[in-house]
This record gives C-alpha cells, structure tokens and sequence, in this order.
C-alpha cells in the first residue's frame, strides 16, 4: 500500500516536473536541431531519462540543472550521431540545417531572427550549447557551469567569442 | 525590414520555430506513456523474460531425460544382441516371447522381445522350467536346439 503510494506521489511530481520543464527542453532541443520531430525525440528521452534515474537524483544540485545537463549531452549526442551517418559525413550536416531554416514547415520568424539561428549554427557545438543557455533561457553563468561542467571563466569568454562571431556572421549576411 | 542587427534586441529571442496544433499535448502524453507507465511495462517485460528462461529450462531438462533413457535403452539391446549372434537371431521364422512375461526374476529395464525362432512352446517351456532365467544364456539356449 505505502509503494503503491509512493508510486502515485512520484508520478504526480514527474508530472510537475513536465508542467515546468517540457516545453523549455522542446525549445532547447528544437534551437539545437532544427526539425520538431527530432527535437520532440530528444524531449522525450530526456524525461524517459529523468524518470528511470529519479532514484540517483542528488538533491545537492536544482533539478532544472540535472535536467538541462542530460538534455543538452542528448542534443550533442544526437547531432554526433547525425553526422556519422551514411552519406551526411560528405556534407555539413550544419549547412542542412540552415536550409531547413530558410523553409516556413521549419521557421516562421522573422529575417533577422533566421539570420541569428543561422549564425548559431555556425558556432563549435558546445559553444552553441552556452550561447542557447546563456542567450535563449537566460540562465546564470553559475548554473551553466554545472549544466557543462565548465568554469565561469572559461563560459564567460565562450559567451563573448560566439556573441562576436554571430554579429560578425549577421554583418556579413546582411552587407551581400 | 529592421534598420540593423542587433543582438540585445529582445523580440530575436522569442521562439520563431513552427508549430504543430497540439504538439505540446502530443508530447506530454508519449512521455507519460513511457514513463509512468515504464514500471507496469517492465513487469511485463520481466515476466515474459522469466516465463521464456523456464522454459527453456523445462525443455532442456526433458530432453535431457529422454535422451538419458533412449540411450541407456539402445545401448542394452546392443550388448544383447552381440552377444546373442543377433544375424542368426532375427533371420528365424518369428514367435516372439518376452522373458519378462516367464519370468519376473528379469528386471523390468532389461525387458526384451527375443525370437524363439523353430522352438516350439512346449520347447520353450522346458528350457523355462529347467533353467534359471535369472542367469540364462539366450545364445546357449539356442544353440541346444
């Protein structure tokens, strides 16, 4: 009786969890992959994820910092894995990504908003995890230190490079 | 079109990414599916691995018996029939007789039809009689006749 109990207390907390986080980690994921249908997967993984490793949580860090962390090891994951595949390793598997930006199935912002997604995709993978992190969820450099395992120092400098980078693509894109 | 890129302006950090009517709710309902229902599903799961393993394990311990009892059975008749000149033995016109019948000194796993060939019952018989069948010679018996 306490187990089946227990098992309806965690599952109305997981539920929670998904109230407050689902639709954060879709974004994350769908800004990192582009296709909604890839980004959905992940989402999903992620909180398969979360749920079968909810015994091994340890409360010393927030939950949305455990989270982010598998979901962005799972965006790399699957871009690593999209880009040893058959004949996408002749191709830059970012440039296809970019197309993808330019058809409204995929994006419907506007100009500028496509040219800075576009430019995203050019940074180094983990340097785009920071960017999201840090531009789009706006979190703090502490909490992206423990989502990456990286200093605040070395985020920091990561942050600025891809800043100028993004503005030095946009300058570009926007004088042809 | 904007006057220029710039990257703090606010309005390029919302989410500019087509949407799919109920994608969120889709999604939420394939979590859960998975989730909350992962523990039923791995019971399953776990009771289909386990009844596959027993039997496995039941078949692989029948077989065992069987073959253990099929080859203990061979392996008699042919030590019975070489040592009872078997070509000679099955090449007789045909009464069958089992000793086990005649006598039950024979144990039971040693049960086996023998032809009696030309011999008549009453033949049979005596030799039965006079003979201790425990010990009995089939290849002596025959060659006396």
């Amino acid at each position: 009786m306490k187990a089946v109990s227990n098992r309806v207390k965690e599952e109305a907390e997981f539920e929670d969890l998904l109230d407050a986080y689902q639709q954060r980690i879709f974004q994350l994921a769908q800004r990192m992959v582009i296709d909604a249908d890839d980004a959905a997967d992940i989402t999903q993984e992620v909180f398969v994820k979360v749920w079968q490793k909810r015994d091994q949580f340890k409360g010393d860090s927030a939950i949305f910092t455990w989270i982010y962390r598998i979901a962005t090891n799972h965006c790399l994951e699957f871009l690593r894995k999209k880009k040893k595949r058959g004949f996408l390793r002749f191709t830059d598997y970012e440039e296809t990504l970019k197309k993808k930006l330019e058809s409204p199935s995929y994006f419907d912002g506007d100009e500028y908003q496509r040219i800075l997604h576009q430019a995203v995709l050019t940074l180094p993978e983990k340097q785009r995890v920071v960017f999201q992190l840090k531009y789009f969820d706006e979190l703090k450099y502490e909490e992206i230190a423990r989502i990456t395992d990286t200093s605040e120092g070395a985020l920091k400098a990561s942050y600025h490079h891809a800043v100028k980078k993004i503005e030095a693509y946009a300058k570009n894109v926007l004088n042809q | 079109m904007k006057p220029s890129f710039n990257i703090e302006d606010p309005s390029l950090k919302q989410d500019a990414f087509s949407k799919k009517v109920g994608q969120n709710e889709e999604l939420r309902a394939r979590i859960l599916e998975q989730t909350t229902s992962a523990g039923n599903d791995n019971t399953t799961s776990n009771q289909v691995v386990w009844a596959a393993v027993a039997g496995v394990a039941v078949f692989v311990t029948l077989f065992g018996i069987l073959s253990q009892i099929d080859y203990s059975i061979s392996l008699y008749d042919t030590t019975l029939i070489a040592e009872q000149d078997a070509e000679d033995f099955y090449n007789q016109e045909i009464d069958e007789l089992s000793l086990t019948e005649l006598s039950y000194e024979i144990e039971p796993t040693h049960e086996i039809n023998i032809t009696t060939g030309n011999l008549s019952d009453d033949e049979i018989a005596n030799y039965l009689t006079y003979a201790d069948v425990t010990t009995y010679d089939l290849s002596n018996a025959y060659n006396e006749n």
